[in-house]
């Protein structure tokens, strides 16, 4: 008897000790996660030239992701889910799929870290590395390989990368693309000196150098399999100034997006901005040259880069200011931006009882110069060193200009509006690949206005125009959206291409959509046309047809 | 903690030294063209329209060059980029029946684009530009059981009527069902070709672009005949002759080529492929 109330009591003991570890593993853990579907069933639009025989069977396009990430204390490791059964209309064929193309178990100490499985790493401004994924474009070219970061004292920081890239859903085997190989260092001299740490300048340095190796098996050119490319990079800051540059060079990398040139490439970014109360101004310098790198130098479509080449034109939001986004040219263009920010004070004559924010900005990105190597060679012939260039030459050749000016006034309590301008000049020959077609020249205005019936109810209106003699004519966009937050809202939308020079293409773009958001979930139904364009996010863009139809969307994050 | 970094900057040295190579000219190398006697043949999906697609063909081009005899090359025009335009510099119809049929079948779906001896891999038979020559170098390597031999000539009688005669000598056992496509091509056929390539010449428009190995017809079919099926042992020869008439063409007979090529009837794969001048 003594014997089983002792083996009962020791039981009993360890049954609670395991209890309470599990209940301490279990509060010492965090799940968190999101989840999104988007959804189109196609129809038939006998205006838009969507024919049965062009659907084909394919009614109804999904994509969808889970991502998932578990931590435990220094631990933390995460799964996503992506299903594209089929893509909608517009994304990469090649993502047709389902699966789990990324997974990853990460160690973090204060000083040490180790990830391995897919990660995204970012040196500096990305010139050299960067990995990200977007889901509006279907695009993700994360490292499955390994990630280390030691911070060896405070302000210094060493990271290396090694891994291959995500191409879609193909796993790597052996020599069917490059490997990459990264090592970054910076040095925050602010945290690194305790005499710095309160000085009015501020001052980071780093550097980069990042190598893919990829087999050379082409049998006509002798290919580098190793090809390094370096970065150096500097921030500084004195008081209301600040300035930021990144130069990256790249060794010879001849591959299908320059024409299998031999030329080594070059990158330049640089921005000084100062502000002060009511006051912002921002100007950029961007310079690329023969800087598209990717893991598989045969690879032309949007995937396996290595290097981002960050967008220095305004990005548009509405309708039509968004109609023609300027996407970066990897193979060379040189451009600026110039930016004022002024808000008009309160109680001025000009800003009113709420002040007025002015905000004008001008863009100008043009094709970088181009001279022959020698007499007996092309412009960019393949085989070569492709081309000589002067670094601070602009060639005439314009791709893209922008200036917009944007007004945002608050005229009382229950009105207020904002007003835009653009005009913009497009060469969509070189940007979406229509050789021979006019520059597009456009003025586009919008009037984005909102009125509050009471704290949680208001109706936003907008109405945009963009008149251009060039591409499809002059357009006209009215949308009507009713929110009752923060949960419900309506809206109508139609855009109207009434100045087309074709008479059937004067198409009328409408749409319905509803969403409702609750907590951190959120579901939104839209009925009607979608009209042919590109979207970009940074520069990468990827068309999207027209289509006609049901969509939704079904969002949410824990 | 001084060893560590004096290891890590060996090891930083290293990386960078180890991570270049700076390649200096020439840039081209030479193809093994001996080795083999299984020729190519590249199929180059293209369009008038098509801005890249000059440039696919240079890619072809280079390839044959190294090994030219042994390289042959179709221009199929065909899909959207191969459309004719109502008025203007494109309104030429390239296209052909053969090509149209084969680019839907075997799912072009953008140009440029090709096969090459219309290998299937994992489901796919098509390749990017860029993959053409690795792919041309790994089969001219390779031995194939079967050499074939071209003999064209038009007919006294009817000088617009072009006879080929194909035999197909096997130097290996063959087994299974295959067939025979015998084609035209033309070379030097100078109409407009989009461009976006300066150093390939004018853009957007070369007005006078010169149009080469371009698809005219098949002559037997576009899936061409039964050829051999079952099996046929090593030191047999097959003969098949063909009449293909130029009235009503626009075709130039010094410019034109006959292309015979045989191929699996269950994976399409190109077992042999030749070509000939028609006027030799």
């Amino acid at each position: 008897m003594k014997k089983l109330i002792a083996l009962l009591l020791l039981g009993t003991t360890f049954w609670l000790s395991a209890e309470a570890q599990v209940s301490d593993f279990l509060q010492r853990s965090q799940v968190h996660g999101s989840f999104q579907v988007d959804g189109q069933f196609y129809r038939p639009d006998e205006a838009l030239g969507i024919t049965d025989s062009l659907i084909n069977g394919r009614k109804i396009g999904l994509n969808g992701f889970g991502n998932i990430i578990y931590s435990l204390g220094k631990f933390s490791a995460g799964i996503r889910y992506e299903a594209y059964l089929t893509p909608i209309a517009g994304f990469d064929p090649l993502l047709d799929g389902s699966g789990f193309p990324n997974m990853w178990a990460s160690y973090n100490d204060d000083r040490f870290s180790i990830t391995v499985g897919s990660f995204y790493e970012q040196f500096g401004n990305g010139l050299v590395l960067r990995t990200y994924e977007e889901w509006s474009l279907g695009y993700d070219n994360s490292i499955n390989g390994i990630r280390v970061t030691y911070e060896p004292v405070k302000g210094v920081i060493f990271k290396g990368v090694y891994g291959t890239q995500r191409f879609f859903w193909d796993k790597y085997e052996k020599n069917d693309r490059g490997i990459v190989r990264g090592l970054d260092g910076e040095f925050n001299f602010n945290d690194m000196f305790s005499s710095f740490e309160n000085s009015k300048i501020r001052l980071i340095l780093g550097g980069s150098m990042v190598s893919k190796y990829q087999i050379d098996a082409n049998p006509i050119y002798n290919l580098p399999e190793n090809v390094a490319s370096f970065a150096g990079r500097a921030i500084i800051g004195f008081g209301k100034f600040n300035i930021s540059t990144e130069y990256a060079y790249k060794i010879n990398d001849p591959s299908a997006v320059n024409n299998y040139i031999y030329k080594e490439g070059q990158a330049f970014i640089a921005s000084a901005s100062y502000s002060t109360k009511g006051l912002g101004l921002f100007a950029q310098f961007k310079r690329i040259d023969n800087f598209s790198f990717k893991s598989d130098r045969d690879v032309t479509v949007n995937a396996l880069d290595i290097s981002y080449l960050p967008a220095i034109t305004e990005a548009h939001t509405y309708a039509l200011t968004s109609m023609y986004p300027y996407a970066t040219q990897p193979n060379g263009e040189i451009g600026f931006q110039l930016q004022l920010n002024y808000k008009v004070p309160k109680k001025s004559r000009l800003g009113g009882k709420y002040g007025m924010g002015i905000a004008v900005n001008y863009a100008q990105v043009n094709d970088i110069d181009h001279q022959q190597v020698n007499d007996t060679t092309f412009v960019n012939q393949r085989g070569t060193l492709g081309y000589k260039s002067d670094f601070f030459k602009f060639s005439d050749h314009v791709f893209y200009s922008d200036l917009n000016i944007e007004i945002d006034k608050k005229f009382n309590r229950k009105w207020k509006g904002i007003f835009q301008y653009i005009y913009q000049t497009y060469d969509i020959a070189t940007i979406e690949g229509h050789p021979g077609e006019p520059i597009v020249k456009s003025h586009i205005f919008v009037a984005d206005i909102t009125h509050k019936f009471t704290t949680k109810q208001s109706l936003r209106g907008e109405l945009q125009g963009l008149w251009t003699k060039e591409d499809m004519g002059n357009w006209t966009a009215i949308l009507l959206e009713y929110t009752v937050s923060p949960h419900w809202f309506v809206s109508l939308t139609d855009q109207w291409n009434y100045g087309n020079p074709i008479v059937e293409d004067q198409i009328h773009y409408f749409s319905a959509s509803f969403g409702y958001t609750r907590k951190a979930t959120r579901v939104q139904f839209t009925y009607g046309r979608q009209r042919e364009g590109i979207v970009c996010v940074g520069g990468v863009c990827r068309q999207v047809p027209a289509s006609s139809g049901l969509s939704f969307t079904i969002t949410t994050n824990f | 903690m001084k060893i560590i970094k004096i290891l890590s900057i060996i090891f930083a040295l290293t990386f960078v030294v180890e991570s270049c190579d700076i390649v200096e000219p020439p840039y081209q190398t030479g193809f093994d063209c001996e080795s083999g006697n299984q020729n190519v043949l590249i199929e180059d999906y293209t369009g008038h329209t098509c801005v890249n697609c000059p440039g696919a063909a240079v890619t072809a081009h280079d390839i044959k060059q190294n090994c030219e005899d042994r390289v042959i090359i179709i221009a199929v025009h065909a899909g959207y980029f191969a459309e004719p335009k109502a008025s203007g510099d494109y309104t030429y119809d390239f296209r052909t029946e053969a090509g149209n049929e084969w680019n839907n079948f075997f799912g072009i779906v953008s140009n440029p684009n090709g096969m090459v001896n219309r290998i299937n891999e994992e489901g796919n038979y098509v390749l990017g530009p860029g993959l053409w020559a690795e792919e041309s170098f790994k089969l001219l390597g390779q031995n194939s059981p079967v050499n074939i031999e071209i003999h064209n000539h038009f007919e006294l009688e009817d000088p617009d009527m072009l006879v080929t005669e194909i035999t197909a000598d096997f130097i290996e056992d063959v087994e299974g069902d295959y067939k025979l496509i015998v084609c035209i091509t033309e070379d030097h056929i100078i109409k407009a070709q989009k461009n976006n390539d300066l150093g390939l010449g004018t853009t957007p428009n070369i007005l006078d672009y010169e149009h080469m190995h371009v698809l005219r017809t098949s002559v037997n079919g576009n899936w061409g005949q039964d050829f051999t099926s079952g099996f046929l042992t090593a030191g047999q020869s097959i003969t098949k002759t063909y009449e293909q008439s130029f009235v009503g063409t626009d075709w130039v007979p010094d410019n034109c080529n006959v292309v015979a090529f045989i191929y699996n009837v269950e994976d399409k794969s190109v077992l042999q492929v030749q070509e000939e001048k028609v006027v030799e």
